[in-house]
């Protein structure tokens, strides 16, 4: 087990290694120079070369890396070339508003998912088990981005129930307002992921009932509730989680386009602004956060796998 | 009701924005409410020298004041400065400052911070967009605390118009590092707060030196949808829509709760064509496309209405606009050819026409222009480029691309950078020279009388007929939206908004 | 010939019917998809325009047919590019062990570390954004999908009795490849990039909506609802329409993908991944 963990955790730290590389390889592939947009069009060729060798933009490359990545280490993002002020605030600023995002996003798909799923396994072929197979059809195959126009013409524009912005600071709305302005962009995150999560369960859920564990279980005499939570229920959580690791990335993407629709100051929304006014420092402190954010997440999905699975600790490697 | 799992990590959110403590001093309510106004990017820049945006626009005349002051009918009145002189040679100039006056951090404003504002704006060092509409400024001298002589190094008539102009807000000469975070100034506004991607929060300011605002503060709220906007505004969270695109006037105007408000401005937009490089370097290729586009059509199929095709940055709206110049009604498709023939394209142009990411109407004005110009000859393959990154790639470097510009506090310096020769927009965009609109707009700048400024600008307009520098679609009428609740709050056609009167009925 | 569910049919049938209005778009559009007519601006759909008109006066329906064959290149040409790279990668991997397969696999990890959207911005600030470099994008942002799940099958196989009696024979690595592995390996693949052609339908509009894919006039569905946004509350038709229509599309290629695995491997059922 030990073993297992100390290799995920250096695939981890590697990852997020590479990621620094390539993202600091391709933001210098592009074109235009930092000074320039550190000064704005109205620069004279004077203050721009100025600016250039102050901040080390003769370099040699490695050398630029080095700098930006042991500043990196020490939580310098840098300074925001459109904002004039340290990135690593502002980044971690809009982490902490998506992260509210994506927190309760992720406890209702698990929660709703995980909740249809078993409730779809358990009364295969009911009209309520039928309702949700056509519905899932229906919500893995819509796009996000335009789940947020559909919502927004429905319920903002048409019947003016919710609001259409997504973000109002509980110091100002209160508690309800704060909620009211998450549920629309709320849904729209994670709709696709219900279905998504709630088909895997019910799957896997049919799988286990029907192996040989519950046979032998049922065979016993066991009370059917019984065979279900000790042996079908596990098995069929198993699967639930990894996809659930899966679905994090997934939300990241869907984020960035539900904060830019609903307007909210999320880590989506920033990298978007930033990668728009190539905001060099922003953008690239923003991805390897956004990455490391995923990685851990993947992480933390394998160690569950891993715990719960007897199978993988012994063999060492998942998947 | 159940609350969420939350990280951590959250939790700075709500306290980590930038925040100045409230002042001390009298907080006094005004009663007016708090003015919710949506616009739809972040402020790049709190300081008013590097300001580039309409959007930092608004935020400079909330905090700051200048010397003068623009109104919305564009005369201009005193503001910081209470009077002032000038020699017959128009070369000195004198401001006497108001007493009493104080910034936010409570200090007295004097003839010195007036100084290190302009010689700020001219440090070459600042990078300020608008260092060279005031290269005429040789030497500035301040006799006593209340006092500032400017000395010009050639005669300027419209010197105390262009101090009414964004960049030059007078801020206090010992906090100017903290311009970029902690903004301080003696307008009628204090800065609290800015969350990028979020919004801007102004405290009202007890002690300014007029009568101070019945708001108790303003809200700028960032929202890139303009739909969310509407929507927003409709349900009350919201008060004003700044810039409300034209597309959405129509349906607006038709809400019992929302008011439309719309004025005729000299801002422009057109497609920038490089003089230098082919295939625009010959002219005759510049005239076809007026040829192959008519400007009418254009401003209504972009503007739906709101707005008026224009040749050049002086607007329809204006007294030397050139009236007697027709603008044709139709497209001549043949003549247009026929020139491009003679400038040896017999097949036909090809060229890319880069438009912008994130400004709507301009990107309809190049889907426009490229359908528009195709029966002409000219195919023009659309590039998307966010507009950030024009410095970059695209000024001076493409053939032809989309773009406009906000209008200027005075017809020269809306006209002579763009296009005299040695203009300093003119080097950035189009490369643009010819004799006689040089002829025309010096001598403009020698003359006090309106009736021969004019004379002198129709005759730039002529010249820029046969020679355009490029392609001027239109001059676009602004727009805001207000709650009719919200009383006394003006569209102004520099797109800011003079709050100092305005308040939120009941 | 194991009984077609009738999932296929019907998933199939829509498929189809798309495929060939997106080729015949072009001729039988009743409008011509650029044509600007300034009078019938913002129309709403009516017997002369299905679909209604956009803010150029524009004809929907037309754009909309003129526009269905970018989402089917996008999503066919990219996962045949994810397919043509991936398989053979996972099935070194799976061979070969030892460094190549760390190696591959760590590539692998890294690039699944990066949200699919995330990539495809990141090669939105570097180039020219247009419909062949959002293929080639999203193709490889489904590359390590393919290698993880080629490996997977490849490694299953290759513990199965046959593998170990055709090793006991003395054949050869090519040869188990080509006569044990991979026709025993189709189906799961087949089924696997079924479903990978609805994400990338998905992310190749994703992108073109966020400004990425082909550029106006041309009328790609997810373009086609980015341009629609001003509009929204006067004339949502404009966007509606190609959101329907998208919709459509990627729940029949959804359902052809999961009629396929119940033909093919009803073993791999609720083995969706993301």
């Amino acid at each position: 087990m030990t073993g297992f963990l100390v290799r995920r955790f250096a695939s981890v730290v590697f990852v997020l290694w590479a990621m620094t590389v390539v993202v600091f390889a391709i933001v210098h592939v592009l074109p235009g120079s930092v000074a320039h947009m550190i000064l704005g069009e109205y620069a004279t060729n004077e203050a721009i070369a100025d600016l250039e060798l102050r901040l080390g933009l003769n370099d040699p490359l490695y050398l630029q890396y080095w700098r930006w990545f042991t500043g990196l280490l020490q939580g310098d993002f840098g300074n925001s070339l459109t904002m004039d002020r340290p990135a690593a605030p502002l980044i971690l600023e809009a982490l902490g508003r998506s992260a509210i995002l994506a927190s309760i996003s992720i406890v209702l798909v698990a929660i709703i998912g995980i909740g249809l799923g078993i409730h779809s396994a358990t009364h295969v072929g009911s009209w309520s088990d039928r309702a949700l197979t056509l519905m899932q059809y229906f919500f893995i195959a819509v796009p996000e981005f335009f789940w947020c126009i559909l919502v927004i013409i429905f319920f903002a524009v048409w019947l003016g129930w919710l609001p259409a912005t997504g973000y109002s600071p509980i110091a100002e709305a209160g508690l309800l307002g704060w909620a009211k302005h998450l549920i629309l962009p709320v849904s729209t995150l994670v709709l696709g992921l219900i279905a998504h999560v709630s088909r895997l369960v019910r799957s896997s859920m049919l799988e286990a009932i029907e192996s040989r564990y519950v046979l032998a279980a049922r065979a016993k005499g066991l009370p059917e509730r019984l065979v279900l939570r000790r042996h079908a229920l596990p098995n069929a959580l198993l699967p639930a989680i990894t996809v659930l690791a899966v679905d994090v990335g997934i939300l990241m993407g869907g984020i960035v386009v539900v904060e830019s629709v609903f307007a909210f100051p999320g880590l989506g929304r920033m990298l978007i602004y930033a990668i728009e006014n190539q905001d060099i420092p922003l953008m690239m402190g923003g991805m390897i956060v956004i990455t490391a954010v995923y990685a851990i997440a993947n992480l933390v999905a394998d160690i569950l796998y891993a715990v719960l699975n007897p199978r993988i600790r012994v063999s060492g490697s998942a998947g | 009701m159940l609350l969420p799992r939350r990280s951590a990590l959250a939790i700075p959110a709500l306290v980590g924005a930038v925040t100045l403590p409230r002042p001390g001093a009298a907080q006094s309510s005004g009663g007016g409410g708090v003015l919710r106004i949506a616009m739809s990017s972040n402020l790049r820049n709190l300081d008013p020298a590097k300001m580039t945006i309409g959007e930092e626009f608004m935020y400079a005349v909330f905090v700051f004041n200048g010397l003068v002051r623009m109104k919305e009918d564009q005369s201009i009145e005193p503001e910081l400065a209470e009077s002032w002189t000038y020699s017959d040679d128009l070369k000195t100039w004198e401001f006497k400052l108001r007493r009493g006056v104080k910034f936010h951090h409570g200090r007295e404003m004097t003839a010195d911070d007036v100084i290190t504002t302009y010689r700020r704006v001219l440090d070459p060092a600042t990078s300020s967009p608008s260092r060279s509409n005031y290269e005429m400024i040789e030497q500035m001298e301040a006799p006593d605390p209340y006092t500032v002589i400017f000395r010009l190094s050639y005669p300027y008539g419209g010197f105390a118009d262009i101090l009414s102009d964004r960049q030059v807000k007078i801020i206090p000469a010992d906090r100017i590092d903290d311009l970029a975070t902690r903004p301080i100034g003696t307008g009628p506004f204090t800065f609290r707060s800015y969350t990028p991607g979020d919004r801007v929060v102004f405290g009202r300011n007890a002690d300014y030196w007029e009568t101070p605002p019945k708001f108790d503060g303003v809200e700028m709220r960032i929202l890139p949808e303009m739909s969310v906007r509407i929507a927003a505004l409709q349900a009350g969270d919201l008060d004003v829509v700044w810039d409300l695109g034209p597309e959405n006037i129509r349906a607006l105007r038709d809400v019992r709760n929302v008011r439309v408000e719309s004025v005729a401005t000299a801002s422009w937009d057109g497609a920038i064509l490089n003089n230098t490089i082919a295939p625009f370097n010959d002219v005759r290729v510049r005239r076809a496309l007026h040829l192959a586009v008519p400007k009418a059509d254009v401003a209504e199929v972009v503007l739906f209405g709101e707005g008026s095709p224009t040749h050049s940055p002086i607007a329809p709206s204006h007294p030397f606009f050139a009236n007697d110049i027709p603008f044709p009604a139709r497209a001549d498709a043949a003549g247009a050819r026929r020139l491009l023939r003679e400038a040896g394209h017999p097949n036909g142009i090809r060229v890319p026409l880069v438009i912008p990411v994130g400004r709507p109407v301009r990107e309809r004005l190049g889907v426009t222009l490229q359908q528009m110009a195709r029966p002409a000859g000219f195919e023009f393959e659309i590039q998307r480029v966010p507009f950030a990154r024009y410095a970059a790639e695209v000024a001076g470097k493409v053939p032809i691309y989309v773009d406009g510009y906000f209008a200027r506090p005075t017809i020269d310096t809306s006209t002579y950078p763009f296009l005299h020769t040695r203009g300093s927009q003119n080097a950035r965009l189009w490369m643009y020279s010819d004799p006689r609109v040089d002829a025309a707009l010096d001598a403009a700048r020698l003359s006090g009388d309106v009736n021969v400024q004019k004379t002198h600008y129709l005759a730039m307009q002529r010249a820029m007929v046969d020679n355009p520098p490029g392609y001027f679609a239109y001059a676009q009428k602004f727009a805001c939206a207000y709650r009719t609740a919200v009383r006394d709050v003006k569209t102004h056609p520099m797109r800011w908004f003079d709050l100092r009167a305005g308040s939120i009925g009941a | 010939m194991r009984h077609i569910p009738r999932t296929l049919w019907v998933g199939g049938t829509i498929v189809t019917a798309i495929c060939i209005l997106a080729v015949l778009g072009p001729w039988i559009a009743p409008f011509d998809p650029d044509a600007f007519a300034v009078r019938s601006r913002l129309e709403p759909p009516s017997a002369t325009h299905w679909f209604g008109t956009d803010e150029f006066g524009r004809d929907v329906f037309s754009r909309v047919l003129a526009g269905a064959h970018h989402s089917l290149l996008m999503g066919f040409g990219a996962t045949l590019i994810s397919l043509v790279i991936g398989v053979p990668l996972g099935l070194i991997a799976a061979f070969r062990r030892g460094w190549t397969e760390e190696t591959i696999m760590r590539g692998v990890d890294l690039m699944i570390s990066i949200p699919p959207v995330l990539l495809g911005l990141l090669i939105l600030a570097v180039s020219d954004p247009g419909l062949f470099k959002t293929i080639l994008a999203v193709g490889l942002v489904y590359v390590p999908i393919m290698t993880r799940v080629s490996r997977a099958v490849a490694l299953d196989l290759l513990a199965e009795d046959f593998v170990e009696a055709a090793r006991a024979r003395g054949e050869g690595g090519y040869h188990i490849l080509v006569r044990e592995i991979l026709p025993n390996a189709w189906p799961p693949l087949i089924v696997e990039t079924a479903l990978r052609i609805t994400f990338a339908i998905l992310l190749g509009s994703a992108l073109s909506f966020l400004g990425l894919g082909p550029q106006p006039p041309d009328s790609e569905w997810g373009l086609m609802i980015a341009e629609s946004r001003p509009f929204i509350s006067e004339a949502p038709w404009i966007g509606l329409a190609p959101g329907l229509c998208l919709c459509l599309l990627l729940i029949a290629v959804n359902v052809v993908g999961e009629g396929l695995r119940d033909l093919l491997d009803p073993r791999l059922r609720g083995r969706g991944h993301g």
